[in-house]
């Protein structure tokens, strides 16, 4: 699992851009119920037409958590991209085939507060929940202002 | 992790109960039964079998420190169940199960006695 930082201009679009969303809800309108399943965030489905990773977000005064379902995914078929305050995860579990009905293949963009230090970002993997620690910047943390 | 024939549930609770996805391997020798259970730590699932049906239970909270605060939830608290009759001979006193990346894989190997043989002829 690493982490890759770029800019817009460095960074060059994914090679197997999606289809646009709404086409691909055309295209198999349904094509989510018959693995209904928990980690497929399937109460967006109308919203946000295709599935993906479902997230919990958490913060105490250091850190924002996230964390994210992402059951048998090895940690190195995890991936998280940060560009421009956009931190993308990726997840692929990967099967004994390619018609293996357990393989899927999920994203999930958050857009991260600027009072976020991108530098030690860090994550961790446990029993199949992805959790990444955004640690907030000094100047950002709750602080008591003493009276002259 | 128990492997043992009671089932109580490892908790009192009021959150829903799911079941969870499962995926069957079936071969000669052995039955694989792979159960999705993302976030529920080994001491809080129980596996039991018991006259042919085999059950899993699982808890899964989401399991934080106090001091963080929830800004958005997505993955609910859930108790996962999963009863399964399986057909055939199995060999209770080899059960095995793995829990890894929140997928557990029960090993169900079929009685020695019960496996297909080859008889040579002499």
């Amino acid at each position: 699992m690493k982490l890759n930082r770029c800019n817009t201009e460095s960074c060059t679009p994914s090679s197997n851009s999606r289809m646009p969303a709404m086409d691909a809800w055309l295209a198999s309108p349904f094509a989510g119920f018959s693995t209904l399943n928990p980690f497929f965030d399937f109460s967006r489905l109308f919203t946000s037409p295709e599935p993906r990773l479902a997230a919990d977000v958490f913060e105490d005064d250091q850190h924002f958590y996230v964390r994210l379902e992402v059951p048998g995914v090895k940690k190195e078929d995890v991936k998280l991209e940060l560009v421009d305050r956009k931190l993308t995860v990726s997840a692929s579990r990967k099967g004994t085939s390619t018609e293996d009905a357990r393989s899927w293949s999920l994203t999930r963009t958050l857009t991260v507060p600027d009072s976020v230090a991108d530098e030690a970002i860090s994550a961790q993997l446990t029993d199949g929940l992805l959790t990444i620690a955004l640690p907030k910047q000094e100047q950002r943390k709750p602080r008591s202002i003493e009276i002259q | 992790m128990n492997t043992h024939t009671s089932s109580a549930n490892p908790t009192v609770s009021t959150s829903p109960t799911m079941q969870p996805r499962f995926h069957i391997d079936r071969s000669e020798d052995k039955t694989v039964v792979q159960v999705t259970l993302p976030g529920v730590p080994k001491d809080l699932i129980e596996i039991a079998f018991d006259k042919g049906i085999l059950s899993v239970r699982g808890v899964r909270r989401a399991n934080r420190p106090d001091s963080w605060r929830v800004v958005h939830r997505e993955l609910a608290d859930v108790d996962y169940a999963l009863h399964l009759r399986l057909t055939g001979p199995v060999d209770v006193e080899k059960l095995s199960a793995v829990h890894t990346d929140g997928i557990l894989s029960i090993t169900l190997p079929v009685r020695e006695s019960a496996r297909p043989r080859q008889i040579a002829i002499n």
